[in-house]
């Protein structure tokens, strides 16, 4: 039965289509969250540094070197960090948003495609 | 009781959720207690850390420098000085570094106690409620299995027709004893309603004979044969107590005055008392109708009894009229003598005898006899 063949085909091809958008939201979940820690790491040192005395002494870990860093500075770039990781995080969040529409239709069809084949089957059977 | 009217619906919990379901809730719920449980001991660990670091911060700077085996890649030691003991790098984090005295630092680790200590917190209470969680779906799951069934019913108000309906399966216990039977169904009734026995004793004081009638049945003796059997053993039945005594003593006198023999005083008795009947019984049917509704748990739960009894049921007009308790024991035993006496014939020969109590009016109203006609 050719029709038959032909729903089962476009069935795997959408069912590959929906497991990939799944993979996606998974990894999207998975660096939200490393992004989130982060987060709050730099929240943390942003406090502390606020904390610091003018003319304390920060370094910065660069490869295997500590770097001399002024203060301002240090407080300047963790300041930038973590406007980064916020507009990050709601990037990813917009993602999130269409990958879970994708995976809703995408599911959707793959429904309608099991119930086509289903009905072909038994209409098969019947006759 | 043949109740088919449907008033909620029973659904046995194993069909909303099936066991395996409920299986696969439980694991979860049981994985992320683990989870969390792994965190908290991490976060313990670094809580502890934390501690020891404090303690050791406070402790360097008590001296200028100290000797000490310095790690020299994996496995070697060489002895060294530790020097400059107050002069720390913290990581701050994100490769961060400040330099810091020891008191700076251990102010720096006593904000991250803090945060590590709301930390725990927040997971204990996680766990808390994950268990909640987990003691919940076992509770349900186990229910399910051992095949509670939930019944959903619509409250509506509780009217005299169920009433009726109910009452007889709660009292519709084989009668043995008819006294005990009677204190026994006396207090269930008086609990559920005492008000409607209380009205119904007040009303039903003369109509009590017909169902004597059906109660003699159950009862060797009724307290008036026994007392023509053994004077003395009166108070031996219940009913037939304390101020009931004169009574007795009444038919004794009586009884005595008859001329004839104890049978014809026992005739003489029930004619007496049947000539009472008349005067009472247009409002006893009367009040029939009337007490259908307000008398109905004892006429049903008595009716009741004798079904269990006799193993048929009556129809709606062999109901019996209402009747009371232990309320009004002094009449139902004043009746109950009576009523044994009667035979089929009695309503034709009631009248004769009628006649032949008023050809005796010189003899004084007893005390039994103005109570009776007070009463009814």
């Amino acid at each position: 039965m050719a029709s038959m063949k032909e729903l089962q085909q476009q069935l795997e091809a959408k069912a590959a289509r929906l497991a990939a958008i799944q993979k996606d939201i998974g990894k999207n979940h998975q660096v939200r969250r490393q992004y989130t820690v982060q987060h709050g790491e730099n929240e943390m040192v942003q406090k502390e540094l606020e904390l610091l005395e003018e003319d304390a002494n920060v370094f910065k870990l660069i490869g295997p070197v500590l770097v001399k860093q002024d203060l301002a500075e240090a407080k300047a770039n963790v300041n930038k960090r973590i406007e980064y990781i916020l507009a990050e995080l709601r990037r990813m969040e917009g993602t999130l948003k269409t990958l879970e529409e994708q995976q809703r239709n995408s599911q959707e069809e793959v429904m309608k495609l099991q119930q086509r084949i289903q009905l072909a089957q038994t209409g098969k059977a019947k006759s | 009781m043949g109740d088919d009217r449907v008033e909620g619906t029973v659904t046995p919990l194993a069909e909303t959720l099936s066991e395996a379901d409920a299986a696969v809730v439980a694991r979860r719920v049981a994985e992320a207690i683990q989870a969390q449980r792994q965190q908290l001991q991490t976060l313990q660990g670094y809580h502890d850390d934390n501690r020891a670091l404090c303690n050791v911060l406070v402790q360097l700077p008590d001296l200028v420098s100290y000797d000490i085996m310095v790690p020299f890649g994996k496995a070697a030691f060489m002895p060294g000085r530790l020097i400059h003991t107050n002069e720390f790098l913290v990581l701050l984090g994100e490769g961060y570094y400040a330099e810091r005295s020891a008191k700076q630092a251990v102010e720096i680790l006593e904000r991250r106690s803090e945060f590590l200590d709301s930390k725990i917190n927040a997971t204990k209470v996680h766990i808390g409620d994950l268990e909640a969680e987990a003691t919940f779906v076992k509770n349900i799951a186990d229910e399910a299995a051992a095949g509670v069934v939930e019944i959903k019913e619509e409250y509506t108000e509780p009217t005299e027709f169920s009433f009726q309906r109910t009452s007889p399966v709660e009292d519709a216990t084989p009668v043995d004893g008819k006294v005990s039977a009677d204190a026994e169904d006396a207090k269930i009734m008086a609990r559920i309603a005492e008000l409607e026995l209380a009205e119904a004793a007040a009303e039903d004081d003369g109509t009590g004979s017909d169902d004597d009638n059906d109660a003699e049945v159950y009862r060797p003796f009724t307290p008036f044969q026994r007392l023509l059997l053994d004077e003395d053993e009166e108070g031996e039945d219940e009913e037939e107590e304390e101020d009931d005594d004169d009574e007795h003593e009444d038919f004794l006198q009586r009884l005595a005055q008859l001329p004839s023999s104890s049978s014809k005083g026992r005739a003489h008795f029930t004619s007496e008392l049947y000539q009472q009947q008349p005067n009472r019984v247009p409002s006893e049917e009367h009040e029939k109708g009337a007490h259908e509704i307000h008398a109905a748990p004892h006429r049903v739960r008595f009716e009741d009894e004798l079904n269990v009894e006799r193993g048929a049921s009556l129809s709606a007009q062999d109901r019996l009229p209402p009747r009371s308790h232990s309320p009004s024991t002094v009449h139902l035993q004043a009746f109950s003598g009576t009523v044994l006496e009667r035979n089929p014939g009695n309503l034709s020969s009631n009248q004769s005898v009628a006649q032949e109590e008023e050809n005796r009016p010189t003899r004084p109203v007893s005390k039994f006899k103005l109570r009776k006609g007070k009463d009814s």
